[in-house]
């Protein structure tokens, strides 16, 4: 399934505000944050108000910055270490940093900002953060943002580095992002270590109405983010099934098939083989959900990751080893039993540290791509009938488990949402980050917009808003069921911004059991033509893309398997079974048409 | 997952998670020390020597480990059809024809 989150989180409070809106980030319950807004809407006015007097302040900053910048650290990091405190706490401490807020708060900000730009100017590795996060989709009023910037942009300004002239749609996406746009932004990102919440209080941004849409350029990125890990897993699962030639034959097929139905049998046979086959598979999807969620509801959050773990260390292990023999295989060469359990053993115990400890982004990514196309591989080697018919049934179950009340999945999120957590699952988190602003002032036209994806998609600002949705607290994750049988997706856009620079970050999460099943799906039409592979391939990107549209009309999560694969199954039958005898007779006739 | 990905990384976690690091890739895994420098190769510029001799020595440790592997390998695949049976024996993947 497919989520989207809004966070309540305004743009508007540049002030202080935003150490208080970390902390119910990570903490905040639904009904806080509810509460909290009522409260928080009338200090965006206040900060409204004070955004000239801030400026002012800043300009003040500027030239007796030296003296007062310690004293600010000293007081930003007392604000960083308020994100630790404990869940019951927190509005005790929203209100006395709501306090200190539109007084100290904004003057401290000011001074760190301009020390980012001092440290920025003197070298790019230093990863400013500027963390504030707000609804997904802001924009810039046009009318406001002359009034902060002296200049009138009536269309957002890509804010660049101050390296290069292109604009930064800085994301931390080095991995997965093909566009060249993001080159130049990838050593802006990374877990970095000195990512202080700087906040600049400057201009003020309204959101746009709980219905509007991005732009095109959002939206975009958003589809690269998501389409890539896609297109590459199923890339690799059409490549390795035509590999391997044994999966024409099935000579071993899944342990989970309980009817064998690949010869021909009776129609009876198969309908009630191929449904009581599905019907199996969409049980035990059911079960490691319920299991998940029980596991995280009663906190055995031990049990729980040591589950996740063995899942993904067998997997990645067992069957990364099978296919690393099939390859061999087919490359027709020797392999020994030292080089085989060297190779396989590094494969899997580094999938262990990147899927679940620190580790570069890219590595993350590409190993949670590798898990879901081995698993896709597995499951592909099916009868035909019943990969068919499993594709059918998990998309209504994905239906189910995302958006009926009692669905697991739903449950799951639900509470992850309450506890401020992000689910703990394996989810492939595409995240892009845009960098819209007008820069102010004419001042420092070296901002730079860093987004480290990480960072933000915890660090959301609850604090005021105006915010369309009254949607509860943050990090909006969605996710699905775990690891080798889960099958969802949770997709979560989340917005920060900066005042500076808006930094939109877009976060899409995509449960690796869409990958999975996308695969499968490709899977079985790379025993087919060529034709076929590609009609299916689009159709599965053309799927994926509507529920994208989808996820950002709703705002909420979304299964993400039921249009593609419905899409995806009707291009494959009407392909091979239409179009290419079809184009064959005309080929073969010399018709042209 | 297991960490929060809000974490701010200063030294102390930096100097722990380059040591555990340094400490699992004893375990014949120089791809995990490979992926320590790989994590810490963004932020070079501000590592302590505490970190830096970690990732040095998991370098080392990388190449050593890469090495001593790729050797073998080559042994493998060039003597494979001298040992006879002995280097059937050892082998899960016969290539066909030589």
């Amino acid at each position: 399934m497919i989520n989207h989150q809004e966070n309540d989180s305004p743009p508007d409070t540049l002030s202080g505000s935003h150490q208080v809106s970390n902390i119910l980030d990570t903490t905040t319950t639904t009904t806080t944050t509810t509460a909290n807004n009522e409260t928080n809407n009338n200090n965006n006015i206040l900060d409204e108000n004070n955004c000239k007097t801030n400026n002012n302040n800043n300009n003040i900053n500027e030239t007796d910055s030296d003296n007062t910048n310690i004293t600010n650290s000293n007081t930003n990091t007392n604000n960083n270490n308020d994100n630790t405190i404990p869940h019951h706490e927190i509005t005790i401490n929203n209100e006395t940093a709501e306090d200190n807020n539109n007084t100290n708060n904004n003057n401290n900000n000011n001074n760190n900002n301009q020390d980012d730009y001092s440290d920025s100017s003197d070298s790019s590795e230093d990863s400013l953060h500027y963390e504030r996060e707000c609804n997904s989709f802001i924009y810039i009023s046009p009318s406001r943002a002359k009034l902060e910037n002296g200049s009138s942009p009536n269309q957002p300004v890509f804010i660049t580095t101050p390296n290069s002239s292109t604009p930064s749609l800085s994301s931390s996406f080095s991995f997965m992002s093909g566009a060249g746009g993001m080159k130049s932004t990838n050593r802006n990102n990374d877990h970095s270590e000195n990512s202080k919440n700087y906040d600049v209080d400057f201009g003020v941004l309204e959101y746009g109405h709980e219905g509007e849409l991005p732009s095109i350029k959002e939206y975009s990125k958003a589809m690269v983010s998501i389409a890539l890990p896609v297109s590459i897993s199923m890339a690799i699962v059409i490549s390795a099934v035509r590999l391997s030639e044994e999966a024409r034959n099935f000579k071993s097929v899944s342990p989970l098939i309980q009817y064998d139905v690949r010869e021909d049998p009776a129609t009876q046979t198969l309908v009630w083989g191929t449904i009581i086959n599905s019907l199996i598979l969409v049980g035990i999807i059911f079960l490691s959900s319920v299991i998940m969620f029980a596991l995280y509801y009663f906190k055995f959050m031990k049990a729980l990751y040591g589950w996740l773990m063995a899942t993904s260390i067998l997997l990645l292990g067992v069957f990364g080893g099978f296919l690393f023999i099939l390859l061999m295989t087919y490359a027709n060469v020797g392999l020994d039993y030292f080089t085989f359990s060297f190779i396989v053993w590094n494969f899997s115990a580094g999938g262990m540290v990147c899927l679940f400890w620190f580790c570069p982004q890219y590595l993350t990514r590409a190993y949670l791509v590798s898990i879901s196309s081995l698993m896709a591989i597995f499951i592909s080697r099916m009868p035909e009938w019943s990969t068919w018919s499993i594709l059918t049934i998990v998309s209504l179950y994905d239906i189910f488990t995302v958006l009926s009340p009692g669905g697991p999945l739903k449950k799951l999120i639900d509470l992850a949402k309450e506890r401020g957590d992000e689910i703990p699952a394996l989810v492939y988190n595409g995240s892009v980050s845009i960098g819209m602003a007008s820069s102010k002032n004419n001042t420092t036209p070296t901002t730079k917009t860093t987004t480290n994806d990480d960072t933000m998609s915890d660090t959301s600002s609850n604090s005021s808003s105006s915010s369309s949705s009254s949607s509860s607290s943050s990090s909006s994750n969605i996710q699905k069921s775990t690891s080798s049988s889960s099958i969802s997706t949770g997709l979560s856009t989340e917005p920060s911004d900066t005042p500076m620079e808006v930094n939109y970050s877009t976060k899409i999460q995509l449960g690796l059991g869409d990958l999975v099943f996308y695969s499968v799906l490709l899977g079985r039409a790379a025993l087919y033509d060529l034709g076929t592979i590609f009609a299916c391939f689009v159709a599965i990107l053309t799927g994926l893309f509507i529920t994208l549209i989808l996820l950002i009309v709703y705002k909420k999560a979304i299964p993400a398997l039921p249009i593609s694969i419905f899409i995806g199954i009707l291009f494959f039958f009407s392909t091979s079974k239409l179009i290419c005898p079809f184009l064959v007779f005309l080929g073969e006739n010399q018709v042209f048409i | 997952m297991l960490v929060d990905e809000d974490d701010k990384l200063n030294d102390d976690k930096m100097r722990n998670i380059a040591k555990k690091l340094w400490i699992i890739g004893f375990f014949f895994l120089p791809w995990v020390w490979l992926i320590n420098i790989l994590f810490f190769f963004p932020h070079r510029k501000q590592l302590s020597t505490d970190v830096f001799w970690y990732l040095k020595y998991s370098l080392i440790g990388f190449f050593v480990y890469s090495t001593i592997f790729m050797t073998w390998m080559g042994i493998y695949l060039v003597n494979r059809n001298n040992w006879g049976a002995s280097g059937d024996n050892i082998s899960i993947v016969i290539p066909y024809g030589y």
